[in-house]
């Protein structure tokens, strides 16, 4: 059998495992390029000192899962203009938060629960991530995860922090059917609520300005407060001097139901107000009776308080503080009650008094007495709509620029809760440069390895089933072969057959013995190798003496001269030189005629020619 | 596209006969033997004119489409130079989102700026990236990274060939610095328009008068909390204009203006100003009652709080510096005290509201408007908004100014077109591959084909 050759094995199917491979890692690459993904990742951190407590600054539990409400990302995809392309959970499902915990807090944490106290820390810094498909490409990763903040940013603030609301609560109030005094109360209140609401923004950051708007929570406030004291002050005047209204009586029907609804929730204050005074009494007596009030001002707490008590912002209400407050609420209410009864009956005064124009007619009238009487009620009504509709105007400007500065507050508001500790960074899931030379490394092992097990077992198999273990040339099962798989074949130019017959090897055989036989077939084996030397020969032994050597890009003349060097060799042998070899040479080349391999064979076979090597001289 | 195309074409061409030269010759090494192999590469000519003259031929076409082909592309450094940058904020507080430097708005602007043709908002920004010249990473702490420097690239399509790169760049980075000011830096705004003041009560532009100088003092105030120390080029602080703004409110509108009003009853439309008062007092009144009767009802809490139950408990603390202190606890009686005082803060206020516009009611009623008074509180109206109008110039002045120079200049923009050395290093390296190339070629074909 032939030697384990590793470059020999490897040589033949070299440039197809290269091939291979490169086709193969071509395709891994596109694979891992296809499903590899952009992952754009940002670390926030909440500043708020009750965020270690899991709390937002209102109290309530904080949830970072609210980035990834639909809340946010219906935000963003509006934003971003992908409504129609992508749908809000499809990318909801690509945003991570990962928590990263203070690994001294957690050990603090730990001890102290150890120890049986009680300790509450949450992380309060968290990486935040988008994955984008490599079609979609890092930009919009990045761009995706960025929008996300910064509508979050935004929605926490509104949310936790700036949570009163300035909203436009009259606009199109003239398109609907309010009375003029109804339609001046909403605008009254609606101002109160939104200067209410200005005034805290106003006391919490005093020169706030936004930078889109340019105008400060303060400014703001004074614009609303200014058209409340000329505009909607100079409007309810005339209102009430030209007793102007869309119909009289339902206006008394407002205004008196006003007084009716007045009056029973009076009645019921009145009743709870008793109630509360007697479980006052009550549970003042009680505690009276249990020695919880006998505490004089040199009482002092036997143990040190660790927090700083006057910080300290809970709710420090007691019950005996509530039914008091409640005494008081229940009062107010019923007196605030009273006196919204007797602006009620200004308002009914108002607008039923006679002006004495009309001689009492209005008394009976479903109109009031000025538009009874009065030339220029018309007029008046006309001048007074036009001014609501410019004052909704100019309010609805003013309440666009306060939600546009309220806005941009959020904004702000929100990046100061929530700080970004890195900015957006974009990695691959996967390192394709990397995993495809891995790839490419890993199939040309593979495949060099199956080139290796291939060749050997090819060895293995020409050994068993193709060798002639005599003389370790191809054997008659490799000529039936070779001839089968030339038999719808042309042979090339260039192809010389020949064939080297001991004629006389039975003789031998039985006079010298079997094993002279053998050795004379072993040294014809030899010279005919070393004859041919490099040529691009097979050998095949076919059995019985007989040698056939398939030569391509030869000639004929060429072949004739290597059987000569052979003739010759034999003829100068040192071995066997008592036994006398007869022996048979036949030749034969391609030519128009002769192109396939039986064909080629036979000629051979016809052509050869008896020679003796007989050294016993 | 062409250009693209042709540049492509001749590097294959190239690359081509670099590699079937070089696998003719392995495949060929078989038929000569090692003395022949190096007879062939010590005769082979590696200097020889032809290939010389074919190298510089190809190389002079490849470099015309290789400059028009980099000519397509350029980039600019997009620098944050304000404080807030390091934080990822704007410098107004908000958090930085770096694809801004590219949204619709700022393209937009960069078309209508340079006043591009035939291209859309959505085509050039298809043609433009922009990302981080330095990114972090989350992995830990050490990895932390805020970026303050982007890039900004621009690559031509097919749609925007027909522009020039360089101006592109140009465009989007002046309209982005353009857009950035006007959105994100201190900005402060007045009325634009002047109010027909002869429409309006004069009490009415006193008050006017008072809001847009408060407006003003707040501006400056909240400048001065920013940095009190920032000195203008006119060597005024803001500090400095708003005390003279601030004597100018006492004086001018609420000293002579108001007084010459008030004093001499000067109304113009006496009637419908006496309603509107008249109304007022009544609507104030409504307040002061319900806050009166909440300041009263506060007081009545505390008088039937118990005596028993407003004992307090001395609490031992320590502060946040560590010093011990005795803290107290609280009753209800703290906060209806506070309460009550409030609601009393707000009843007084109520009646100074009416006192004083009982006080102009009485001043009208007991004055006869005269036209010489009128002419002259209008010409002194008229000089007050002009002076006003000048302290909002000198405001909004000192804080372009302060801007200025805390920012920066707030962006910085730097282009970087293609330069002439990076283009002559590209030509040298295709040269001398072309030169490789068609060197091997030759030398392939001495090798024969049989042995």
């Amino acid at each position: 059998m032939k030697n384990f050759q590793i470059l020999r094995y490897l040589k033949k199917l070299l440039p197809f495992i290269v091939i291979f491979c490169l086709l193969a890692t071509y395709a891994v690459y596109f694979k891992l390029s296809a499903s590899n993904s952009y992952i754009a990742s940002e670390v926030i951190h909440y500043n708020d000192e009750q965020a270690e407590q899991g709390l937002a600054p209102t109290g309530d539990k904080l949830d970072v899962n609210e980035i990834k409400s639909s809340a946010v990302m219906s935000k963003v995809v509006d934003k971003m203009g992908l409504t129609g392309i992508y749908s809000v959970d499809s990318l909801i499902s690509r945003i991570d938060i990962t928590p990263i915990e203070d690994a001294d807090k957690v050990a603090q944490k730990d001890a102290k629960l150890e120890e049986g106290e009680e300790y509450i820390y949450e992380p309060s810094t968290f990486i935040v991530s988008f994955a984008a498909t490599s079609g979609e490409g890092p930009d919009f990763a990045r761009t995706v995860l960025d929008e996300i903040l910064d509508v979050y940013f935004e929605q926490f603030s509104q949310k936790y922090v700036n949570v009163a609301p300035a909203n436009n609560t009259i606009e199109n109030l003239n398109k609907n059917d309010y009375d003029y005094i109804e339609m001046m109360e909403l605008i009254d209140t609606s101002i109160d609520n939104t200067l209410t609401t200005l005034y805290q923004r106003i006391e919490q950051n005093n020169y706030y300005r936004a930078t889109e708007t340019g105008v400060s929570f303060t400014e703001l406030a004074n614009d609303f407060d200014y058209l409340r004291q000329v505009n909607v002050s100079s409007l309810f005047s005339k209102i009430y001097k030209y007793q102007i209204t869309k119909n009289k009586s339902v206006l008394v029907s407002d205004y008196t139901t006003r007084i009716d609804n007045n009056n029973i929730s009076n009645e019921k204050d009145k009743s709870l107000v008793e109630d509360i005074v007697t479980v006052i009494d009550a549970y003042v007596t009680k505690m009276r009776e249990s020695g919880n009030t006998n505490i004089s001002y040199e009482y002092i707490l036997d143990n040190l308080h660790e927090r700083n008590v006057q910080d300290y912002v809970g709710d420090q209400t007691v019950t005996y503080d509530e039914l008091i407050y409640s005494w008081r609420d229940c009062n107010e209410s019923k007196e605030h009650a009273i006196i919204d009864s007797a602006y009620c009956n200004y308002i009914l005064n108002t607008f039923t008094s006679c002006t004495g124009n009309c001689g009492g007619a209005c008394a009976a009238s479903d109109l009031t007495c000025t538009e009874l009487c009065n030339e220029q009620y018309t007029a008046v009504k006309e001048e007074v709509e036009k001014e609501i509709d410019a004052l909704l105007g100019k309010l609805t400007a003013l309440y666009d620029t306060t939600m546009k500065t309220n806005n941009e507050y959020n904004k702000y508001l929100g990046a100061s809760y929530i700080s970004v500790l890195s900015s957006a960074s974009v990695r691959e899931s996967v390192n394709v440069p990397l995993y495809t030379a891995i790839a490419f490394f890993f199939l040309m092992i593979l495949c060099s390895g199956g080139a290796i097990v291939l060749g050997r077992a090819g060895d293995i198999i020409n050994y068993i089933f193709y060798t002639d273990h005599l003389t370790e040339l191809n054997n008659r099962a490799y000529l039936d072969k070779y001839l089968k798989s030339k038999d719808k074949k042309l042979l090339d130019d260039g192809v010389v057959y020949c064939i080297v017959d001991i004629s006389n090897l039975v003789h031998i055989n039985t006079e010298y013995s079997r094993d002279v036989g053998d050795e004379i077939i072993k040294m014809f084996t030899n010279y005919i190798k070393e004859s041919f030397g490099k040529s691009k020969t097979e050998y095949i032994y076919n059995g019985n003496g007989s040698f056939v050597m398939l030569t391509e890009e030869a000639d004929y003349i060429t072949v004739e001269d290597i059987m000569r060097l052979f003739r010759l060799r034999l003829d100068e042998r040192e071995e066997h030189k008592n036994v006398v070899i007869e022996y048979k040479i036949g030749i034969s080349e391609t030519f128009k005629e002769n192109k396939t391999a039986r064909k080629l064979l036979s000629e051979a076979i016809i052509n050869k020619k008896n020679y003796t090597s007989d050294l016993k001289e | 596209m062409l250009t693209d195309i042709f540049q492509k074409l001749i590097f294959v061409i190239v690359g081509v006969l670099f590699i079937a030269s070089a696998a003719t010759i392995l495949f060929r090494l078989k038929n000569v033997n090692r003395a022949e192999r190096t007879q062939i590469f010590k005769t082979a000519e590696y200097f020889n004119a032809w290939i010389i003259l074919v190298c510089f031929i190809t190389t002079l076409v490849y470099g015309i489409f290789n400059h028009f082909e980099l000519k397509k592309s350029v980039h600019a450094i997009v620098s944050l130079n304000y404080s807030e940058a390091s934080q990822a904020l704007n410098s107004n507080g908000t958090r930085y989102n770096m694809a801004e430097i590219i949204s619709d708005e700022v393209v937009q602007k960069a078309i209508e700026k340079g006043a591009l043709k035939d291209v859309t908002v959505k085509q050039l920004k298809n043609c433009l990236a922009v990302y981080p010249c330095v990114q972090g990473g989350v992995g830990d702490e050490s990895q932390y990274h805020i970026s303050t420097e982007f890039a900004v690239e621009y690559h031509a399509s097919g749609d925007t060939a027909h522009l020039d790169s360089d101006n592109v760049i140009n465009l989007i980075t002046s309209a982005y610095k353009e857009y950035y000011i006007e959105k994100y830096t201190d900005n402060f705004k007045l009325d634009a328009e002047e109010p027909d003041f002869s429409q309006m009560e004069y009490m009415d532009i006193v008050s006017y008068f008072d809001k847009e100088t408060q407006s003003i003092l707040n501006y400056l105030y909240g400048m001065a909390e920013k940095n009190p120390s920032f000195i203008t080029e006119n060597g005024s602080t803001f500090n400095s204009i708003a005390g003279k703004v601030h004597q100018f409110k006492e004086t001018q509108i609420n000293q002579n203006l108001k007084s010459l009003i008030l004093q001499n009853g000067i109304v113009r439309d006496r009637n419908e100003y006496v309603d509107r008062l008249s109304y007022q007092n009544k609507n104030i009144d409504f307040d002061r009652q319900k806050n009166d009767a909440s300041y009263r009802l506060c007081n009545e809490a505390i008088d039937m709080y118990s005596e028993e139950m407003t004992r307090v408990v001395l609490v031992p603390t320590w502060d946040q510096a560590g010093k011990y202190y005795m803290g107290r606890t609280k009753v209800g009686v703290d906060e209806l005290s506070v309460m009550a005082t409030k609601f009393s803060n707000y009843v007084a206020s109520n009646e100074k509201e009416m006192m004083d516009n009982n006080l102009i009611l009485n001043k009208i009623s007991s004055n006869n408007s005269d036209a010489q008074f009128s002419s002259f509180a209008d010409s002194l109206i008229e000089s007050i908004y002009e002076s006003i109008k000048g302290f909002e110039k000198e405001a909004i002045t000192a804080g372009r100014e302060y801007s200025r120079h805390r920012m920066n200049q707030c962006i910085a923009v730097t282009i970087y077109g293609v330069s002439l050395m990076s283009e002559l290093k590209t030509l040298v390296l295709f040269a001398g591959f072309t030169y490789i190339a068609l060197v091997l070629y030759r030398i392939s074909k001495k090798f024969p084909k049989k042995a």
